[in-house]
This record gives C-alpha cells, structure tokens and sequence, in this order.
C-alpha cells in the first residue's frame, strides 16, 4: 500500500481516535481553598472612649458585602488584667453605597498594654492579631531657628516606639472683610517631618515661614494685603507601636495591596495597631512669628 | 528628495534591457501570482522569474536580440509572444492567461514568490483561497481565519473573541494589512469569521515571524491581505444564507478592461437563525464592508481605492444578580489608496499607499460604558523595487501618525484617562540574491525611527531559502521593534477587551529577535512534510502590572520574554482526498521586572508562562471531494492555557495615620498566590460539513451546504473572570446550513 493511501485511511481514525480520548469534560477551579478567615484593619486607640476595627470575611467567591451581619464574633483580651470584651457589628453604607462592617468595642485601650483581638467564624476558624498599644510620649520643643523668613521649630517625642505622620494646624486670627472685627479659624497642614533620633526618641520638625504660604492659599487672601496673626500652633502626632512599620518604608497601596506585605494578622491578613494622635500646642513669640511671615497683634 | 534619488538611479546594467508587466486572467481580468515568465532565444532559455505580488514580473538584463517570451501556469494556456529586444529597451509587455483544461507540460521556474500549495516558508505562508475553502465553516462562502486556526504556530482562544497568537507573540503584535491598510482587530466576536472572507481574496501572506524589512512596527507576524480588483469583464456576484451569517458579493467592470469594482457584504443573523437552532442564546452581531475600485490607467499604472467597515458587538457575560450583562464592541474603519507605476524610463516599480485606519472598542454594562479605547492612525508608505539581472533591491519610505486614547474604569474603583500621540518614520532597504547552490538570499535593514520617543533602531533582516526538486531549506533572522502596545485584562483568563497605548516605560520601546529554521520534502507529487523551529526573544516588554486590586489598569511594567517552538506539517493531496495534520509545540515565558516582585515574591524577577501559552496544539483537516458532494471535516486540539487562581477574595485598607474605618470603604482585593499558577481545560472540537454544489440555467451555481459546529458538543471554556467566578463557555454543537447562489 503505498504511503498516500495509509493516510487517506489513518487520517479519519486518528480523528474518531482523538474524538474519544478526550470526549471527557474537564471543570476549572478557579479559587483554591484558603485557610485564613479574616482580614482586619484598625488600630486600638488609647486616646479614645471607643475602638473600632473594619473586618473582611475571606470568601471563595467576590461579591459585595451585604447588611447582613458578619460572621464573626470578635473579642479582645486586655493580657495584663484579662478583660475580655465583646466587640459588635456595625453596618456602614460608605459615601459611594457600598457596604462595611466596623466591629465596635466601647472601651479605652491603654498605654503600652498587649492586647490579642480575635475573630472567630460559627465553623470555629479563627484569625487574631496580638499587639501592644503605645506608651504615652513626653513631648517638648527641641529647638527654634529664626531668622528673616526663615522658621524652623523641631519637637521631641520621647518614649514613643515609632511616630509615622505629623500633622499641623495653624490657628489664626483674620479681620472680617469690613474690618470690623477678627476671627479665628485653623488651617491644617501636612508638613510635619518626622525623623527618628540617633538616641531612640523621634523628631518632628515645621517650618512656618514656609507654611504661610500654604495658609495664604487655604484662606484665599493675598500676602501683605490682610493681616493674618497667628494665636498657636498645634502639631499632632500619630504614635503607634513598634510593629507599625511599613516594609517599604511609605505607605504606598499599590505595593502594600498585595496580601501578606504588610500584616500582623495571624490566620488572616491585614493590619492591627495601637496608635494615637499625640496633640502638643504652642505659641511662637512675636518676634520669631513675623520671621515667619506672619503679622502681630499691636 | 530621496524618493526622487532612488527612482532616478542608474542601474548597474545601463545597456541592457529590461522586460516588465503584468500577468492577468482572461476571463476577469484578475491578476494571477505565480505565472512562469521565461524568455527563449533560439531555444536557449536565458531569463526566468515567477510573476509576484500584483502578477508584476520582471526580467532585467536582458541583450539585445529576438527572443520568445513564454508564459504558463497551471490552468491556463500557454502565452508565446516574440520580441525584438533593443540595447538598453525599456519595455513593458502586459500579458493576458486564457483558461484551459490543459495540462501545464513547459519550464518551470521557481522563486521565493512562488506559491503552490499552501506551505511553510520561514515563518512565511501563502495561503490560496481554495486552501481556505476546505477548512469546514459554518458559511458556505468560507473564511481567512479559518485556515489560520489550522497553521500550527496560531493559537485561537476559540470560536468566540476574535483574537490569535502567533508563535507566541500577542495579538496586539500582529500586524494585519488589507490591501496595504492597518486593521487592527480583524477578526470578528465570533471566531469562524474575520473581516477577509474568501469571495474578497486574491492573496494571503502570513508571516509567522521573521517577516521582512517592508514591514515593521510589530513584533510578531505579519498578515498581508491582498484582495482581488473585480472582474474587469462582466458582472458577478453572490448571495448567501447560513444561520450564522448572510451576505452578498457584487463586482463587475466600470470601463470594461480597464476600470473594475469589487463589493461585499456580511452580516451576522445568529441571533435569528444559529441561536434558535440550539434554543440558547448566542448573542453575537457583526457585519463587515469591503469596497475596492481598481483600474489600469495605462499599461504601466494601477491605482485602487480599497475600504473596509467592520462592526462586532457581543454579550461575554449575560449577567446575574450583582452584575450587568456586559457588552464587548469594536469597530474598524479602514481606507486606502493604492498606486502602483513602472517608469518607462526606469527598470524600477513605485508602489505608494496611503491609507487611514481607526479601532474603537469598548466594554462595559447597559447602565454605563466600562472600559474604552480607541486608536486612529495615518500611515504613507512607498516602496520601490529595481530589478538587476542577478539582483532585485527593494527599498522605501514609510511615515506613520497615531493618536491613542483610553478611559478604563474597573468594577469596584480605579479610573484612568489617557490621551496620546505617537509618530513612527523610517525606511528599509532590502537586496536579494542569488548565489551559488541555489541559494537565494535576502538581506535587508530597516531604520525605524520613533520621534515621539527620541529613539531609532536599526533592524536587520535575513532571509535565505534553497529549493532543490524535493527539498526546500530556508531559514529567517530579524530584530523588530513596536511602539505601541496593547494592554489586556489580566484577570480574565480569556480577555478580549485590548486598551492600546505608546511604551512610555522608560523610553524602550518593545522588541524582539527572531531566528527562524526550517526543512521541507516533497516524498511525492501527493505527500508533503514540513518542519520549522523557531525561537524568539522578547527585550522590553510590556505587561499589566501586577496588583491584587481587581481591577483593570493601563499601569505597565516592563518584561523579558522568550519564545521557543516547531510547527509540524503534513499534507497529502491526491483527488478526491486532502489530508492535513498540522502539529505546533510551543513554550513561552515571560519575566516580569516590577520593582515590588522582591517584596511579594522575595526574588528580583517573576517567571511565568503567560495566559496565552498554549503548549500543545494539533489539527486533522481532511477534504473528501467525492463530487457532487464535498466533505470536509476538522479537528482541533489545544492544551489549556495559563492562567491566575485565586486564595480567595477580601478587602484592602490602607493602614496608615489617615485609616478612618468610619468613613474608607476600603477596596476589594483578590488574594492571589502567584500569577498564572492554574492551567485552563484544554480545548478541542470536531466540525463537519457536506456541501454539493448545482449548475442552474442562466449561469447560475448553487451551492448547499450542511453540517454540524461541535460534533461531540464540547464544553470549551471561552471567558473566565477569576474575579467572580463568572464563565462564559464556547459555542456548544450546532448543526448548521447554508446556500449560496452565484451567477457571472
């Protein structure tokens, strides 16, 4: 037979062939199977009467969350006194109608306090995160540079694990617009540096006679045309626990989206801090006030 | 200036003469590719070619004397024609092929543009529309991409998304040109029908890879679609019905002989006629316009004027109780201008295009339109061919203006606007020779140049081939480059949607090195063996970057990529029998380089076989004509493609000072473990048809045909979102019919 006519004959049964081996239907799974139940994100607060924590199930399949209440239980240990505490469910509807659930908890954390949060689900899988809460920082003025539009004033955080945001609020006096009278509002400004001491304690440096300028803007009126005195200054910084540290050293959400880049939550993912605004007001002297740009009140 | 320069050279062999032309049917005035052009003097051949692209031959270096020029070709009678030759003639001689039944039994003279049967030719195939009308389809009429799905380096997602692989490249890398003008989405939702059917086709070119220097701004394969002019003799036509798709072809001569028009139309009727033979919904539309004016304007200039207008819109997901239905559309809109011109003066040919191109696509719901893109472009190009007696040197021109623009949004959050331009310029020039042991060789270099990113390469190309009687070596080098880039969804493990944007990544522009081997033996007159490896690498890629936010995104991130692979053939043709087995292996891996790799994965770089590398993929095509009735039968196979399982799905917040859990809502987060970490179910499907065609009074034909789309009713995956789970198969078994009446 020659070569030709063997595959004018082999050719259809190869494919009768073919159809059989592989007439079965194959299924796909997509999701694998995950043993981490939740995932948690918050910080216990010591400066507050209330704790609240927003809590994700970890699900197979993705689909907005619903008003219904979670399944979970959530309860933290205070580990120095053993208090236990039932935290309970609060459906938000956020601004853009989707739904959150925030575990609510009516109690004040306290300084450097260890503390284990845990979710538990009715199947018993469980996720907890064990955390201890700031120390209360002993803050004061490091030192003052001032010259002619040059105003530079640094801040000692003492006894703090870690200071990862300053914020600063001016709060100034400006006339109304008929001059009749003045008022006090407070602009707030991000500008806080935060640097970490050689010696452990953490600095946090404003520059006003920089800040003017932002202030200016905020209140939409022109230097040298209003006077614009300042009354305090209030800096205000975010203390958290020693874990609180990003792996990049920004808190960048692209790279940190990624699960398990940045989380403390054990059985789960996520993050859970201790952290509190630490606020230190002060009045700058009149001289070093105009250094910075700003009027006097004669 | 240089335009002007280079058709005004001088050629090397100022006193010889040279014999040029054109090779046209008789009966439709449609010019044919491969026609043997021999010159005799007293007996002695002393010139051959093979007519080319556009039926143009050239014989140059020809001395002065009487000669006899012999034209043949298979099916048609043999042209003789004597002339006198003068030192240093320029002459033109058009030549018109009656058809006949007679045997071809004269000198054959084979060359690179030779085409017989469909075959490999480094990377290089040119496909005949009768190749394409034994490829079973649910039309009568047939269509190109249904003969490409059957070239073992393509990958086909399936019958639905219109969107092929070639060799490992993606298909925002081919490079796909209809009568000289860019089409950039091609093939239509449902994956029998692309913008080319066969009634339109005069002449495919695929180049799988290692295409040469004419070409460029693509990475990855050229497809060069070369439709027919119309018949400059009398008017015919088509018309057909199928439940997939219905439509009609017209042309005919405007000034008999001179001045002809070619028109067709399609439209998708599957909603009304396939989908209620399965009683499911099927719903896909699409239509496709093809219009194209040709005329010689003298015996020595050709111009065109081709269009295209094509129209897809298709349900990739129906909908359930949290999403929409959600709708994939684009729209092509194509023109070109074509002139084609042999100088008198000059032993040269001048083809100049001009052409604008336009993809709009979009996805989204009923209640919003998701994700958009759009890509306009004005492209000029000229390319000269000099013709030397031992050497044929083309070279050319070409500038290329593009204006991109995307507006994506994702399901939960993100939102991105883009709007750019982009310009390409450059030139080539390509000599090819002919050396010692047959060899034929062709070296050329490209500079093309991206001003709109202050970078130029230059591109070497090479191409040999060596043709004995029953061997064929050939073998194919290149470095490519590509500006802009296509950006596909990752999280759909077949997605369709394609944003376009320019490769601003650091300014490196994509690339890729080509290198391309290949063996052919003809054991008989029936029985046909090709192989052809090839490697690829891929140096600036760009990929989606990787993020666990589901969403769509134009963020990029840059990628290595290599390619490595054979294509296996065999065809057997002997009447009434046409087998094909066709066999592609191929490994593709892409190493991404974002710089959070080492943060999540703990190493520099991510390896990883991306979603379209199909490993396995084989085709049995047979063709019984056991006439009157045609039987043609394929079957298809390919391994499963990679693509990203998921742990499970949570939500994201940023744990920063600024975390308010009262007032964030947060984002919704796909927890991954590594990319491409799962493999889809293969794919396979048996098609069958039966078509009888029937001679009708009036010059009529009538052709009926039936069969049957998934024999075995194979449930092939066609869309997986990742995200929510969502699947999409592909189209179960239908049984199919048509008719189609033509008339001349």
């Amino acid at each position: 037979m020659r070569s030709g006519d063997k595959i004018a004959i082999w050719l259809p049964l190869l494919t009768l062939f073919a159809m059989v081996i592989v007439g079965c239907q194959e299924s796909v799974d997509p999701v694998l199977e995950t043993e981490e139940a939740f995932s948690m994100y918050g910080y216990l607060d010591p400066s507050s009467d209330q704790q609240a924590l927003r809590i994700f199930t970890v699900d197979g399949i993705l689909f907005p969350t619903t008003t219904d209440f979670l399944d979970a239980v959530v309860t933290s240990v205070n580990m120095d006194t053993g208090e236990t505490i039932v935290w309970r469910d609060s459906v938000i509807t956020f601004r853009d109608r989707s739904i959150g659930h925030v575990f609510v908890a009516d109690f004040r954390a306290t300084h450097s306090t260890r503390y284990i949060i845990t979710a538990v689900r009715s199947d018993g899988r469980e996720a907890f995160v064990d955390l201890i809460t700031p120390p209360d920082g002993d803050v004061r003025i490091d030192n003052i540079v001032s010259s002619r539009s040059n105003v530079i004033v640094t801040m000692n955080w003492a006894d703090v694990p870690r200071i990862i945001q300053a914020d600063v609020s001016y709060f100034v006096r400006i006339p109304f617009p008929d001059g009749s009278d003045t008022t006090t509002v407070r602009v707030d400004i991000k500008s806080g540096r935060v640097q970490e001491n050689s010696d452990g304690t953490w600095a946090v440096t404003i520059i006003p006679s920089s800040d003017i300028g932002a202030i200016f803007s905020a209140l939409q009126i022109q230097p040298g045309r209003t006077p614009v005195i300042l009354h305090q200054i209030e800096v205000k910084a975010f203390v958290v626990s020693e874990e609180w540290e990003s792996p990049v050293g920004s808190f960048d959400p692209e790279l940190l989206v990624q699960p398990g880049t940045f989380s403390n939550v054990h059985n789960g993912f996520g993050f859970v801090g201790g952290g509190y605004f630490d606020s230190f007001i002060f009045v700058l002297d009149d001289e070093i006030a105009r250094d910075a740009g700003f009027s006097i009140d004669r | 200036m240089l335009l002007v320069i280079g058709l005004f050279a001088t050629p090397v062999h100022a006193q010889q003469a040279i014999l040029r032309g054109t090779v046209v049917a008789a009966s439709d005035g449609e010019w044919l590719q491969g026609v043997n052009i021999a010159l005799f003097q007293a007996d002695t051949l002393v010139a051959g070619t093979a007519s080319g692209s556009d039926g143009v031959y050239a014989l140059p270096g020809i001395s002065p004397g009487i000669y006899v020029l012999r034209a043949t070709f298979v099916g048609y009678a043999t042209e003789r024609d004597t002339l006198t030759i003068g030192q240093g003639d320029r002459l033109i001689v058009n030549l018109v092929m009656q058809e006949t039944e007679t045997e071809l039994d004269e000198v054959v003279v084979r060359g690179d543009s030779d085409t017989g049967a469909a075959r490999i030719l480094a990377g290089q195939t040119s496909i005949r529309p009768a190749d394409v009308e034994m490829i079973p389809s649910p039309d009568v009429s047939g269509d190109l991409i249904n003969y490409l799905t059957t070239l073992p380096g393509i990958v086909s997602i399936g019958d639905r998304g219109g969107q092929l692989f070639i060799r490992g490249g993606e298909p925002w890398q081919n490079l796909v040109l209809l009568d000289g003008m860019w089409v950039y989405q091609p093939f239509h939702i449902l994956g029998f029908f692309s913008s080319f059917p066969t009634d339109i086709l005069q002449e495919v070119d695929v180049y799988a890879g290692g295409f040469t220097s004419q070409y460029g701004g693509r990475i990855s394969s050229v497809i060069d679609v070369k439709s027919r002019n119309g018949d400059k003799r009398g008017f015919a036509g088509s018309g057909s019905l199928a439940p997939f798709v219905s439509g009609f072809t017209l042309e005919g001569p405007i000034a008999v002989d001179v001045v002809s028009f070619l028109v067709s139309y399609r439209e998708s009727v599957i909603e009304q006629g396939a989908s209620k033979l399965v009683q499911d919904d099927l719903p896909f539309q699409f239509s496709d316009f093809f219009a194209k004016t040709h005329a010689f304007i003298n015996s020595n200039t050709q111009l065109s004027l081709s269009l295209l207008r094509t129209d897809d819109r298709g349900t990739v997901f129906e909908g359930n109780d949290l999403q929409d239905e959600q709708f994939l559309s684009w729209q092509n809109r194509s023109a070109s201008m074509r002139y084609l011109v042999f100088p008198r003066a000059f032993p040269v040919m001048a083809e100049f295009i001009l052409s604008g191109s336009r993809l709009k696509s979009s996805l989204g719901g009923l209640s919003q339109e998701e994700r958009f893109s759009k890509l306009s472009s004005a492209n000029t190009t000229v390319n000269i061919t000099h013709f030397h007696r031992n050497t044929e040197v083309r070279w050319g021109l070409f500038a290329r203006t593009v204006e991109l623009q995307a507006s994506l949004d994702g399901l939960y959050q993100g939102f991105s606007d883009r709007k750019e331009y982009a310009t390409e310029v450059g030139m080539y020039i390509e000599p090819e020779f002919r050396l010692a042991y047959g060899w034929q060789v062709r070296t050329g270099f490209r500079i093309h140049s991206f001003p709109s990113q202050n970078s130029g390469f230059l591109e070497p190309r090479f191409r040999a081939v060596k043709v004995n009687d029953r061997d064929e070596y050939t073998f194919a080098a290149g470095i490519f480059h590509q500006e802009i880039v296509g950006l596909t969804d990752r999280r759909d493990a077949a997605g369709v949607f394609t944003a376009w944007t320019s490769s601003t990544f650091d300014q490196k522009v994509p690339e890729a090195i080509h290198v391309i081997a290949g063996y052919r033996r003809m054991f008989n007159e029936h029985l046909e063996v090709s192989v052809e490896g090839y490697a690829k690498k891929l140096n600036n890629l760009y990929i989606p970057e990787w993020t666990a936010y589901p969403r769509f995104t134009t963020r990029i991130q840059p990628a290595e990529g290599r390619v490595y692979g054979g294509d296996f053939r065999v065809e057997y043709r002997k009447k009434p029998f046409t087998g094909l087995i066709t066999y592609g292996l191929s490994s593709v891996r892409y190493t991404a380089q974002q710089e959070s790799i080492e943060l999540w994965y703990g190493s520099k770089e991510l390896s990883f076989r991306p979603a379209h590398d199909r490993r396995h993929q084989l085709n049995l095509v047979t063709s019984f004509d056991f006439r009157p009735f045609d039987i043609d039968v394929r079957w298809q196979f390919g391994s499963g493609l990679p693509y990203s399982r998921a742990l499970g799905f949570d939500g994201f917040m940023l744990v920063d000072g600024e975390l308010d859990v009262y007032n964030d809502p947060g984002n919704r987060r796909v927890i991954y473990q590594k990319p491409y970490n799962g493999i889809l179910p293969t794919y396979h499907r048996l098609d069958v048809t039966i078509d009888r065609s029937m001679t009708l009074p009036g010059e009529a034909t009538l052709t009926v045909l039936a069969g049957v789309i998934n024999a075995y009713d194979r449930r092939n995956l066609f869309y997986l979102d990742v995200f929510t789970l969502r699947r999409v198969d592909q189209l179960p078994l239908i049984p199919t019919f048509g008719l189609k009446l033509e008339f001349e």
